[in-house]
């Protein structure tokens, strides 16, 4: 499957780069030699349901797609996890091989192997064999951020069909801004394979080593999350280097809030700015490039042949997607083709669908519910702050009053900052204002996502 | 400063987010309605100031002050 996609691409481009790394960069023919191996080793070694735990790198893209040449199921694991933390998922997702970089023993129940070892296996194994082109399953953990991730089952021919073809995709280069074991992540590495793209992957989690990785590689496109994106216009404000090659903004993940478009639009005025809604669960839904925040109110009359469709009940989305996960690891059943329920909450404004967050994130004031990306959109708009995050506060009274952490940018004042950050809260109805202002040095992150589980 | 001040300091931190007028607060000011006008959501900000600055507060321990005397006196003289 993967295999046959490399194969044209290798047709179609032979020279050119596909993969590029700090370490490795390759062209379509090296990596698919390089998938080759890791295909072979595992198929060697017997495996059917392997776990990776590795940083982002073109090694993790190889041994992603060898785990599919050779038939094995696959999950990768987020980097961030130490040894300790494993055990439990590789039994959730039943692993039978860990491959990770972590040296000294790892207290898993099934064997461990370094990348490195694995790939001599390779060296030294026959060639795949009939099992190369199986439609094999690829497991995903959902992020997290609001309690314990899940397990997800999707076949690569899923994860493939969501991809959207686009002429306009060709020859671009993108860079990785999502973690590997996040859908969006896979997501954009399938996307760069379909519209035979070339995908930078950036060897440091830093906003700041990210987009400078993007400067030296010349790098068209960027995806990532709101959260990413506030970062880096900070970032780039300081630093005072634009990105000159950049060509299209994608935003997804999170809620897109008009602030934060409109901030983008002024720093980068010729860039395409468009927004995708996908989740875990439903996969990539669909992406808009008008500039407004939100989805266009014609979403809802999508017909029954379409490949998502969306509906609202009691101010929620619903999904039906033809090419959503298979269901939750532990689940027989197939929920393909079943409406779902996404958690995001949403209200019709004039002829847009907006998003107003999470169910799960909504603040309890007495009985009003306050979103606090709302919240978040108005505090970030004080001069010195970085980023914010809302939250609900246990109180005495209400139940829930409304707090807010911020990270201040580099070199601005705190002098003050607390009732500046009030002052321009008072725009906002009186429940939705925050009581308590938390200056911190920095704010947890899943994936390039705020942590909203506090 | 004394815990009077700072509880004086903090009422008047709350009036002023709430966009009520400045007004001079003494020691028998009652909190509510006639006095000094604090509604369930001032008194919510309130709790939550007095428990950041002192590290606990009496709303949350199940005592409703009436006036400012009653906040000071909830915190004696050693506990601040």
């Amino acid at each position: 499957m993967i295999a046959g996609l490399l194969r044209c691409i290798e047709a179609d481009f032979p020279g050119r780069q596909l993969i590029i790394g700090g370490d490795s960069s390759w062209t379509a023919s090296e990596f698919l030699a390089e998938t080759g191996l890791y295909g072979a080793a595992l198929a060697a070694r017997g495996t059917r349901r392997l776990a990776i735990h590795l940083p982002d790198s073109p090694q993790l893209l190889a041994l992603l797609c060898g785990a599919n040449r050779s038939g094995a199921t696959v999950c990768v694991l987020n980097h961030d996890f130490e040894a300790g933390h494993l055990e439990g998922l590789i039994n959730t997702m039943q692993g039978d091989l860990l491959v990770t970089d972590l040296a000294g023993p790892v207290p898993v129940g099934c064997p461990v192997v370094g990348p490195a070892e694995l790939r001599e296996t390779g060296l030294q194994s026959t060639a795949l064999s009939a099992a190369e082109g199986v439609d094999s399953e690829f497991l995903v953990l959902t992020s997290g951020t609001t309690g314990q991730p899940k397990c997800v089952r999707y076949l690569w021919s899923d994860l493939i069909q969501q991809v959207r073809e686009s002429a306009r995709s060709r020859g671009t280069r993108w860079l990785l801004a999502y973690h590997l074991n996040h859908f969006a992540g896979i997501q954009m590495f399938l996307h760069v394979l379909v519209n035979r793209a070339a995908l930078v992957v950036p060897d440091s989690g830093s906003v700041s080593d990210m987009l400078a990785t993007a400067r030296a590689n010349e790098v068209t496109h960027i995806s990532a999350s709101p959260t990413f994106w506030r970062f880096a216009i900070a970032q780039l404000q300081a630093e005072e280097q634009p990105l000159p090659g950049l060509q299209q903004i994608t935003l997804g993940s999170e809620v897109v809030t008009p602030s934060l478009l409109e901030s983008l639009k002024a720093m980068f005025p010729r860039v395409r700015i468009s927004q995708v809604y996908a989740s875990t669960e439903a996969g990539s839904c669909v992406s808009v490039a008008d500039g407004r925040a939100g989805l266009p109110l014609s979403i809802l009359d999508y017909n029954e042949d379409a490949p998502v469709r969306f509906r609202i009940e009691d101010g929620q989305l619903f999904i039906h997607s033809r090419h959503g996960m298979r269901g939750f690891l532990g689940d027989k059943d197939n929920v393909q083709d079943e409406w779902r329920a996404t958690g995001d909450l949403v209200r019709i404004e004039g002829d847009r669908v907006v998003f107003l967050g999470r169910q799960t994130e909504l603040i309890n004031v007495g009985g009003v519910k306050v979103h606090p990306v709302h919240v978040e959109d108005v505090v970030a708009t004080v001069d010195g702050v970085k980023i914010a995050k809302a939250y609900g506060q246990p109180n005495a009274i209400m139940g829930q009053i409304v707090a807010v952490d911020l990270v201040l940018e580099d070199g601005a004042d705190e002098e003050g900052i607390e009732e500046r950050v009030f002052e321009a809260c008072l725009r906002l109805d009186r429940h939705s204002r925050p009581r308590l202002v938390n200056v911190v040095p920095e704010l947890d992150m899943v994936n390039r996502k705020l942590v909203r589980s506090s | 400063m004394s815990v009077e001040q700072q509880i004086v300091d903090i009422l008047k931190l709350v009036l002023k987010h709430q966009d009520k007028p400045a007004q001079e607060i003494t020691l028998e000011k009652p909190l509510y309605d006639d006095g000094l006008g604090l509604d369930s959501l001032c008194v919510a900000e309130l709790s939550a100031l007095l428990e950041r600055t002192f590290k606990k507060d009496p709303y949350t321990e199940g005592v409703l002050p009436e006036t400012v005397a009653d906040i000071v006196a909830f915190y004696g003289d050693g506990s601040a």
